[in-house]
């Protein structure tokens, strides 16, 4: 139960409160306490010296010593006050009222200053004790020596301050349960956005992600938390669609080629017997789905480990010029098929350092592409040229252009233009999953460079990739 | 019966057409939605087998469009897609029936005998008429119990006539149902199967059942003539 906020916010909180009133309590207590004993000090200081003046003033007129005494009893004991004068022998001269237990215990005439009164405090069990004011005093010629006491009960006092005690210990108990109980239902409130996000946060899955916390106030820190939170539900969302997409669309590049082999087994099964050329057939289609199958699967598994980093590049120094020429040549088997003309620009030797495996591959992707876009008796041309501080290969086509809404989308996943598969008769390119850009352009940027679709009408398409002068050296 | 295979990869439409021919069904093929809207509004098909994705106009626009044209014919839809909306969005176009990439050919042949079943009334399966039995999933026909051997096509034109027994079925119409796009229509096919089929049918048996309208066309019929 210590481990709710609420919980701990209340005792902190009530605590430190706690702390507060009873130091105060403390304080007052203590001062109140003082200034009532010195009260009563002060008066029995005073009973004390009147009664010594009275005595002195009655025995100075003549009066008899009892008879003095006890009119300075009499005159100037105060209520609740007892009094009593004995002579330096101890002798009790006259008291008021009885006073024999505090007689009792008069302290020894030699240990009490003169003129001044000397305080004390006899405990009785039962009750608060008495304070005791006892003053020696000595009058007439020959001086004669007298000891005057004037004690008064403690018991007033005690019982004031008890009273103090009690309404402090009630004031601080009620100030306490109210401080806690409020300090519980504020925490509560202010936490209830908390439990309210915590609850929804609950409900969020896979499969909901559309959903969002509430929000109560965007201003406050919890405010803020659920915005901060949104967000994060946003990104996996966003996340979370392109995985579906890319799933929707994987599995329907993979239906395709499954199920056109399926249809060949099942219509080539379908009679108990056939001609060995009906079975070349049915084997013909479906070694040109396999091939096709093969091709789909290898640029999904690169791309795959591309995106988990796992795709590791093996810098080597190698001319550009090279592998241009020699990829271009890799790529004339199907442009002769085709009969589509590859022209290569004048190159200069170029030394670079990349990945060469991948930058073919990426070069040998354009030029299929655009050689499945250039109609029979078109032309692909290929170029390098340097610019500042990036290379630049440039691959051109004579045809029919990407259309406009559809030139934004290009590098995208499995994006084909022609909505129905733009594909090949040809056994060789038996079309790709539309991975083949996404794959060129990620190894450009692999090498910190870039692929742009550079321009695309009618008269044909250009592709450029940008790689720096400079690649980054590990 | 006549079907219209829509489908534009070429290696798919070749096999399926070849699996379709087998089963003694005449086939055209289209390779784009504007070539399938061309041959449905030219040709009175059976059946229309027709992928989802197409060029030029894809499945679901060839299927609304084939209904907004006010044709009942049944329509088969392939597609790799296989979520629940593209079903629905499949089933929703007209539709009547969606099959998913890949798929078994019996499965297929199974499925497109249920829609030409549907055709005009329901049909029982094997179809009577009289003694005799024209099975239509084993492709067999059998007069008073004994199978009667036949060739894909004079099977295609039995069940043609079966299945609409006691009609009067004119020669475009049989050439329209039991052949393809291919068949000459000036030629005198149709009357050479029709000769065949009866020898193979009629010869040992009282009851003639396939008969001949003059100036009109053929009929099945177990009826006696008025």
């Amino acid at each position: 139960m210590f481990d709710s906020v609420r919980t701990r916010l209340t005792l902190w909180h009530t605590g430190v409160l706690a702390l507060v009133l009873i130091g105060f309590s403390l304080a007052v207590y203590a001062l109140l306490s003082r200034s009532l004993y010195r009260r009563l000090d002060d008066d029995l200081r005073t009973t004390v010296k009147e009664m010594g003046f009275s005595l002195a003033d009655d025995i100075d007129a003549g009066e008899a010593e009892t008879k003095a005494a006890a009119n300075g009893l009499y005159e100037h004991i105060g209520p609740r006050q007892s009094a009593a004068i004995f002579d330096a022998e101890g002798r009790l001269i006259a008291e008021n009222p009885s006073l024999s237990d505090v007689h009792a215990q008069l302290p020894a005439p030699g240990s009490i200053p003169a003129d001044q009164a000397r305080l004390y405090t006899i405990p009785s069990p039962g009750s608060a004790g008495r304070r005791v004011a006892v003053q020696r005093i000595t009058l007439g010629n020959p001086g004669r020596t007298y000891l005057m006491v004037v004690d008064h009960p403690l018991d007033e006092v005690a019982n004031q301050l008890k009273t103090i005690r009690v309404v402090f210990y009630l004031a601080i108990s009620v100030a306490l349960l109210f401080a806690g109980l409020s300090g519980w239902f504020l925490a509560r409130r202010s936490l209830a956005p908390v439990v309210d996000m915590m609850e929804r946060a609950r409900q969020i899955s896979a499969e909901n992600l559309e959903q969002r916390l509430p929000i109560a106030n965007p201003h406050d820190e919890l405010g803020r938390l659920a915005s901060t939170f949104n967000a994060l539900l946003i990104r996996l969302d966003d996340s979370f669609a392109a995985q579906r997409r890319f799933m929707a669309d994987a599995s329907h590049e993979l239906r395709t080629p499954l199920s056109v082999m399926q249809t060949a087994t099942g219509v080539t099964l379908a009679q108990s017997t056939r001609d060995e050329s009906e079975y070349r057939e049915g084997l013909r289609v479906i070694d040109q789905q396999v091939r096709r199958l093969t091709k789909i699967v290898q640029e999904m598994f690169t791309l795959a480990r591309a995106d988990a980093g796992g795709l590791e590049l093996h810098y080597n120094d190698f001319y550009l010029d090279e592998m241009i020429l020699e990829t271009s040549r890799a790529a004339e088997i199907l442009a002769i098929r085709k009969d589509v003309k590859i022209d290569v620009g004048r190159l200069s030797e170029t030394p670079y350092h990349g990945d060469e495996g991948l930058l073919r591959q990426m070069l040998l992707n354009l030029l299929h592409n655009a050689i499945k876009h250039t109609l029979p008796g078109g032309s692909v041309s290929l170029k390098l040229q340097q610019h500042a501080s990036q290379y630049e290969i440039i691959v051109s086509d004579t045809g029919l252009g990407i259309p406009l809404e559809a030139q934004t989308h290009i590098f995208e996943r499995f994006y084909h233009v022609d909505k129905a598969r733009s594909r090949n008769e040809t056994t060789e390119d038996s079309g790709g999953a539309g991975l083949g850009l996404s794959i060129a352009k990620w190894i450009a940027e692999a090498h910190r460079g870039a692929l742009k679709l550079q321009h695309s009408d009618q008269t044909g398409t250009t592709f450029v990739a940008f790689l720096p002068v400079v690649p980054h050296r590990q | 019966m006549r079907i219209l295979l829509v489908e534009d990869e070429p290696s798919a439409a070749l096999m399926l057409a070849k699996g379709l021919r087998e089963q003694a069904y005449a086939v055209d093929v289209a390779a784009d939605g504007e070539a399938a809207l061309y041959q449905t509004s030219i040709n009175d098909y059976d059946l229309v087998i027709l992928d989802v994705m197409l060029p030029l106009k894809d499945g679901i626009e060839v299927c609304n469009e084939i209904r907004a044209g006010g044709s009942a014919v049944p329509v088969l839809m392939l597609t790799a897609r296989d979520s629940i909306l593209d079903r629905i969005v499949g089933l929703d176009s007209g539709a009547d029936d969606y099959l998913i990439k890949p798929f078994d050919f019996h499965e297929l042949m199974a499925r497109s005998r249920a829609l030409l079943r549907r055709g005009k009334a329901l049909h029982s399966d094997p179809i009577t008429v009289a003694d005799l039995e024209v099975d239509t999933r084993a492709k067999r026909v059998k007069r008073a119990g004994r199978q009667i051997q036949l060739t894909t096509k004079e099977y295609a034109l039995i069940e043609y006539l079966a299945r609409h027994a006691d009609r009067v079925v004119g020669r475009a119409e049989i050439a329209g149902h039991v052949w393809d796009e291919n068949f000459d229509i000036f030629s005198n096919l149709i009357e050479v199967y029709v000769q065949r089929l009866r020898r193979k049918l009629d010869d040992g048996h009282e009851l003639k059942l396939l008969r001949t309208r003059r100036g009109e066309g053929y009929m099945l019929t177990s009826q006696d003539e008025d």
